[in-house]
């Protein structure tokens, strides 16, 4: 995207006018009628764009459609099928998002013209802007999701992908959805702009049985427009109890997330947690703060975001509260003044060195650190906050670090591997299968390669408990080099597994391997490759073929009727994996397991005629 | 960070308003409600004087399961060298009568009752004038709920705060005690929590062990205020019976009954008999820092998390150690006048510290710039001992010693991951090893050679890895107790419940044969009672707890890679002993019950042959068992034998069992005619239906 001359929307990739417009455009969309829930704006210039600015309606079936019951949150499962990325590829977790406003969008996807507008900005490749103000946010999120979802299905590159921007928009997304966004390096296209006084972005902290009535009655009644200087009109006492409530809320996750951040030991935390409702929001994107003062404050990292949401927001002193109250619904509805005010001051400030954060809030050694030293101090935070913004930076430097240690491992495996593929060549001139070798364990060399077996599952287990603890960077699960590796890994050792857990009788004990002595680390490794290549899933079974062969000969053996289904699946699938060079010709090999198998097959059976020739040659 | 994690939680909130509708409910007296899908059972701080210690032929720390009530099983059974887990015997007490109070007449257990109470209590009128007629009727509809209406509370509540004030915390905590023995054999989710109010010590250090291995410690948590002196006591006869303690308690117990009203002017107690309690206070304090670790089961000892609240807000600390030196510490900071009303002041704590959550605490000067320093000063300024120049530099030292040095416990599990891979080969040394044995053609199976070993090498490497393997899996189990794995861990990580499995079923024969190889059982008694290492009952605890969703129902169709059960060799000694004692006959009395005995454990080894849960080196020719079974069937061998060919014994022949077989008859044939299994050939036989 074109970029202008040095000003806040540099950084971010948009024009400051692009932003005021967006800002403009989202507020107004709140006074269109209901059978227009987003309006559509271009903006000239070079390329020209178009701005798409939603409203949500904040009717009662839309923010609560269980009248939250169901769930504390109101929080759902996406779809995937219509968001294939959203979830995590290896602990296989889907995203959770606000159900009512999901509902929303996929009623606007289904009913109104959305769809055309995308695919007609698309077609004359003008970038496409999705914003939205207040209950009109979430929308925009989804809409510039599955839009990204769409030039990702196609393969096209992202160069006029969507943008997003929000104004003062609840947090309706999980950690989740944060991660595979920016696991698929999206989150820069996302920018949200918060008031710290706003009440709003917060709402969502508290569960929904406390907040239904101010959202369902107070809240559309002062967003729409022309109810704008009745804002003082609500009851300040009930307001004050619901910005305590938010806040103790606010304070409550926050200081959980903090205790993890700082790596609380304490086994009360656990235990503790079991007993209270947590809410599962959290940001995603880039947040842009607007301090009192006017000034921009841009932080990337989630952690910090989600400690800031709460502590920008502290009260200095007890009978601040209500003052801060009352001073939070106009915050709410000041964003277009705000942004035509201060986009045009060229100090907004990005907080990026979390780390060397100063902690005092009078410190004037340098300019540098001044400025930083002031943002901080616009920003309300307390040394305690710096502490835990300080946390969530050195939370992303220690996952950094893991990801630069386990590539110090890369070397490990590599060698390990390139050993077994030796293995494999020397079975091959022995004349037996690789897998078959493995499992009959009669000579030394069969033992060597059991042993590197083990010290390779030591070393991905180790990666997989690390990605299940999330103590690696998000984008780690999409780095090539790894899908590359992992895939390699998947294929050379599984296979003795599957070996390994015959021979020993396991599935007497256990059960089928497929279903339940499948380690971690193929199934991960397996979801790696899907996720990167968009197979379908379960489809890159190349490795574990064995274990469908293995129980096919049991059933055999035990005069079991045979699987047709199964049978005719493993050969088909034999094929094309030969076809792809996935599955090497030692399978096929005389004695083998899977030849084994074969011969037990009338002739005219369909699995037998499918791989007749790879045997037979 | 934690402090105010807990303290914005409307838990503490919940549990002192439960606590204190407890409390004025009066002497004894306890209160069950449900809020929000959490059940909460509070105990009164006021609770009857035997509760102190007032009898006084009872030492003041009893065994815990001295009560003989089998209530808490996972407590009972010490390891060698641990000195039995004990309480304080008053509370103990007290805790039994409670638990028998509502044990009434149907053996429902006591907490879901008092779950239960919430529906009754809210059918009565709440709080009626008269509270006695009240509890009155409530145990007599106790008696009278129906256990089908328990079942569907307990569905619906699945969490379960105890909570109580003073004393009546010490109560909570037993109970809660109590409930995680009693829900430990039920689901394994813990979801307890015990909060107490300033509650004296109630365990000795043993048990605070116990507890830490059981992995509770997390569901424990007593708030104590920076000056009260009750956490601080121990109750013992020496204090418990002198006047001014009484004295004390009375106003303290008057004023918990109505918290409105604290009538200073009936408290009788002077400037010195203040000065004396506080001092007798800070001296306990002392000896407990001064004893440091290791006292056993001599001394009180704290256990769970410890919050402590100031004024400036407050801090959370699980070491034992530490909550004691930051007690004594903070207590020196107090002064005699405080001692009264501080153990009253809880409820305005802890409303004031929900409030504070929402603001920013104040600092006065600029907090040094490095993280660490930043947040010791943090907590310092929160305990309100930054100020207090005295004891700043103490509690900072005994802040650090509470923070944990090392990785974390995460960090831990994931490196266990490559640990294990370093260890494998060990293990898989001596799978190669049982494998030589099953294929040589001694056919003494792999208990046998390993336990009849010389000097050979092969036999000793063996050795060295097996010993090699145990201290890994202790380090392992070392490191739970610790609590330097995560909680759940051996739950979470399969991999490690595949590989102890493994090591479970390889190796613990080999170490039954270096027990009984080197004369253990002789000086120790039978390896299963007496000589069997804690990891491998810990082991065993892992392998039935993990998840398993179905049981599979098929059949083993060859002879298990190894032994299911891993004692199965201990037991076999066992029977060659019986079997001994009998052919020398040298208890004439008792040969029917060996007899007995032995006929179990062929009945038992039977089974596990038929299902083909044993190993295939169990049945080898020259096996210890094979030699077993036959001794015993020869002694059994009745006249029927002289009728049968000479040729049907003779050990070269072998019995083809054709294909319609069923065991029964083979069962006759070994039994009887001391025909080995061995040498049946079960080439075409179909296992039967």
């Amino acid at each position: 995207m074109d970029i202008d001359t040095g000003s806040c929307g540099r950084e971010l990739g948009i024009k400051d006018e692009v932003i005021k417009k967006a800002c403009s455009i989202s507020i107004r969309a709140h006074q269109a009628p209901a059978e227009k829930p987003f309006l559509v704006d271009k903006i000239r210039g070079s390329p020209s764009q178009v701005v798409i600015a939603f409203s949500g309606a904040w009717t009662s079936d839309a923010w609560s459609t269980r009248d939250g019951t169901a769930k504390a949150f109101g929080e759902t499962e996406v779809n995937l099928n219509s968001f294939p990325s959203l979830r995590s590829i290896g602990n296989d977790i889907t995203a959770k998002v606000n159900e009512a406003s999901m509902n929303q969008f996929l009623q606007i996807m289904e009913k109104s013209a959305l769809r055309s507008e995308m695919d007609k900005a698309t077609r004359d490749s003008k970038p496409i802007i999705f914003a939205g103000h207040s209950s009109g946010g979430p929308i925009a999120i989804y809409a510039t999701i599955w839009l990204l979802e769409e030039y990702k299905r196609l393969k096209k590159t992202l160069t006029h992908g969507p943008f997003c921007l929000t104004f003062g928009s609840p947090l309706t997304t999980d950690r989740i959805f944060c991660h595979a966004v920016r696991r698929e390096e999206w989150s820069d296209r996302f920018v949200h702009f918060v008031m710290i006084h706003d009440i709003v972005p917060r709402i969502l902290l508290a569960p929904l049985s406390s907040t239904k009535e101010f959202l369902e009655q107070s809240l559309p009644y002062l967003i729409s427009p022309s109810a704008h200087h009745k804002a003082d009109s609500i009851d300040k006492s009930k307001l004050t109890a619901l910005f305590d409530n938010v806040m103790r809320n606010a304070s409550c996750v926050a200081s959980h997330a903090a205790c993890i951040l700082m790596g609380s030991t304490n086994m009360l935390l656990d235990t503790m947690t079991k007993f209270v409702q947590l809410s599962p929001y959290r940001p995603c994107g880039q947040y842009v703060f607007c301090t009192g003062t006017g000034r921009l404050v841009v932080v990337k990292n989630p952690d910090a975001v989600f400690q800031l949401l709460f502590y920008s927001l502290q009260l200095v002193s007890e009978s601040e509260s209500q003052q801060k109250a009352v001073a939070s619904l106009p915050a709410h509805l000041a964003y277009e003044d705000g942004l035509d005010k201060n986009l045009d001051m060229r100090n907004a400030i990005h907080l990026e060195n979390l780390c060397e954060l100063p902690l005092s809030s009078d410190n004037t050694m340098d300019i540098a650190t001044k400025t930083i030293v002031d943002t901080l101090n616009d920003l309300n935070l307390s040394a305690r906050a710096r502490l835990c913004l300080r946390a969530a930076g050195e939370s992303e430097k220690q996952k950094e670090d893991n990801q630069k240690k386990i590539e110090r491992k890369m070397g490990m495996i590599r060698n390990a591997l390139d050993d077994l593929e030796g293995y494999r060549t020397m079975c091959e001139t022995r004349g037996m299968g690789y897998f078959d070798a493995f499992k009959v364990q009669k000579h030394e060399d069969d033992f060597k390669a059991n042993v590197k077996r083990l010290e390779l599952a030591g070393i991905w287990d180790e990666i997989i408990e690390m990605l299940k603890r999330d103590e690696l960077p998000d984008k780690y699960e999409a780095e090539k080099s790894w899908v590359k590796l992992g895939t390699e890994f998947r294929q050379l050792v599984e296979p003795l597994d599957v070996a390994n857990y015959y021979r020993h009788l396991k599935n007497e004990d256990t059960g089928p391997y497929m279903t339940k002595g499948r380690p971690r680390r193929y199934k991960y490794t397996q979801r790696w490759r899907e996720h990167a290549e968009q197979l379908p899933r379960g489809s890159c079974g190349e490795s574990c073929f064995w274990a469908d062969v293995e129980e096919l000969n049991l059933a055999v053996t035990s005069n079991q009727p045979r699987n047709e289904q199964m049978a005719l699946n493993v050969a088909n699938k034999l094929k094309e994996w030969h076809a792809k060079g996935e599955v090497k010709k030692d399978a096929f090999l005389k004695e083998t397991a899977l030849v084994t198998w074969w011969k037990t097959l009338p002739d005219n059976h369909g699995a037998k005629l499918c791989i007749k020739d790879l045997i037979e040659s | 960070m934690l402090g105010t994690f807990l303290s914005s939680t409307p838990l503490l909130k919940e549990a002192w308003r439960v606590c204190s509708t407890a409390n004025a409910m009066g002497c004894g007296a306890f209160v069950a409600e449900q809020v929000g899908g959490v059940g909460y059972v509070a105990f009164s701080g006021v609770q009857e004087m035997p509760v102190l210690g007032w009898d006084p032929n009872c030492t003041i720390l009893a065994p815990l399961d001295a009560a003989g009530h089998g209530l808490f099983p996972p407590l009972t059974r010490c390891y060698e060298g641990e000195e039995p887990f004990m309480v304080h015997s008053g509370v103990l007490h007290r805790f039994l009568h409670y638990h028998s109070r509502n044990d009434l007449q149907s053996q429902i257990s006591f907490s879901y009752v008092s779950i239960a109470f919430f529906r009754l209590h809210s059918t009565l009128p709440s709080l009626s004038p008269s509270r006695q007629l009240l509890l009155t009727r409530l145990r007599s509809s106790l008696a009278r709920a129906h256990s089908l209406q328990i079942h569907s509370l307990l569905a619906e509540t699945k969490s379960i705060v105890i909570t109580g004030y003073s004393i009546g915390g010490s109560v909570a905590f037993l109970t809660a005690l109590w409930l995680l023995s009693y829900l430990k054999s039920i689901f394994p989710p813990q979801s307890v929590q015990c909060i107490g109010f300033g509650s004296p010590f109630i365990g000795s250090e043993s048990l605070s062990r116990a507890i830490l291995r059981e992995r509770w410690g997390g569901s424990f948590c007593n708030v104590v205020l920076t000056h009260d002196i009750m956490p601080r006591l121990s109750l013992e006869q020496s204090l418990v019976l002198t006047p001014l303690w009484q004295t004390l308690i009375r106003f303290w117990y008057t004023s918990m009954i109505s918290s409105t009203s604290m009538n200073f002017a009936n408290l009788q107690l002077t400037e010195e008999g203040k000065a004396w309690l506080l001092s007798f206070a800070v001296a306990n304090m002392e000896h407990l820092v001064q004893a440091g670790e290791g006292s056993g089961g001599r001394l009180f000892w704290p256990f769970g998390s410890y919050l402590f609240c100031s004024y400036e807000g407050t801090i959370c600390l699980d070491n034992a150690v530490s909550v004691n030196k930051m007690m004594h510490l903070l207590l020196r900071t107090g002064s005699r006048n405080c001692i009264v009303e501080e153990h009253l002041n809880y409820g305005q704590y802890v409303e004031r510290l929900t409030r504070q959550s929402l603001k920013r605490i104040f600092m006065e000067g600029d907090p040094p710039e490095s993280s660490y320093e930043a947040s010791l000063s943090m907590a310092l300024n929160s305990i309100g001992t930054y100020q207090q120049v005295s004891i700043a530099l103490m509690a900072k030292d005994c802040l650090k010693m509470a923070r944990r040095i090392g990785p974390s416990p995460d960090q831990n599990a994931a490196k266990l991951a490559i640990r294990l891979s370093k260890i494998a080969p060990y293990r898989l040394e001596i799978e190669w090893y049982k494998a030589c044995c099953d294929k040589s053609a001694e056919q003494r199976g792999y208990y046998d050679p390993f336990k009849q070993r010389g000097v050979s090498k092969r036999e000793s490497h063996i050795n060295m890895n097996r010993i090699m393997l145990a201290a890994f899996w202790d380090d392992v189990i070392c490191m739970m107790d610790r609590n330097e794995l995560p909680l759940n861990f051996h739950r979470s990580l399969e991999w490690v419940i595949e590989e102890s499995q493994l090591y479970k079923l390889l190796v613990e024969p080999l170490d039954i044969a270096e027990y009984y190889r080197s004369g253990m059982h002789r000086k120790k008694g039978h390896y299963i009672s007496n000589g069997r290492e804690r990891r491998y009952e810990i082991l065993d605890q892992w392998w039935t707890e993990r998840v398993v969703t179905e049981k599979l129902g098929n059949r083993r169709t060859r002879y298990a890679s190894s032994t299911q059960d891993t004692c199965f060799w201990a037991r076999v000694e066992d029977a060659k002993e019986w079997l001994d004692k009998i052919r020398r006959k040298s208890d004439p009395n008792n040969l029917a019950f060996l007899r007995e005995r032995l006929n179990e454990f062929e009945a038992y080894a039977m089974k596990l042959v038929e299902g083909k849960e044993v190993s295939a080196d169990v049945l080898a020719k020259n096996s210890s068992f094979s030699s077993w079974l036959e001794e015993w069937t020869a002694l059994n061998r009745t006249g029927l034998t002289q009728l049968i060919p000479s040729w049907f014994t003779q050990r070269s022949i072998r019995f083809l069992v054709p294909c319609w077989f069923t065991w029964g008859p083979i069962r006759f044939l070994v039994k009887y005619l001391g025909i080995g299994l061995q040498r049946f050939d079960f080439r075409f036989h179909v296992e039967p239906v």
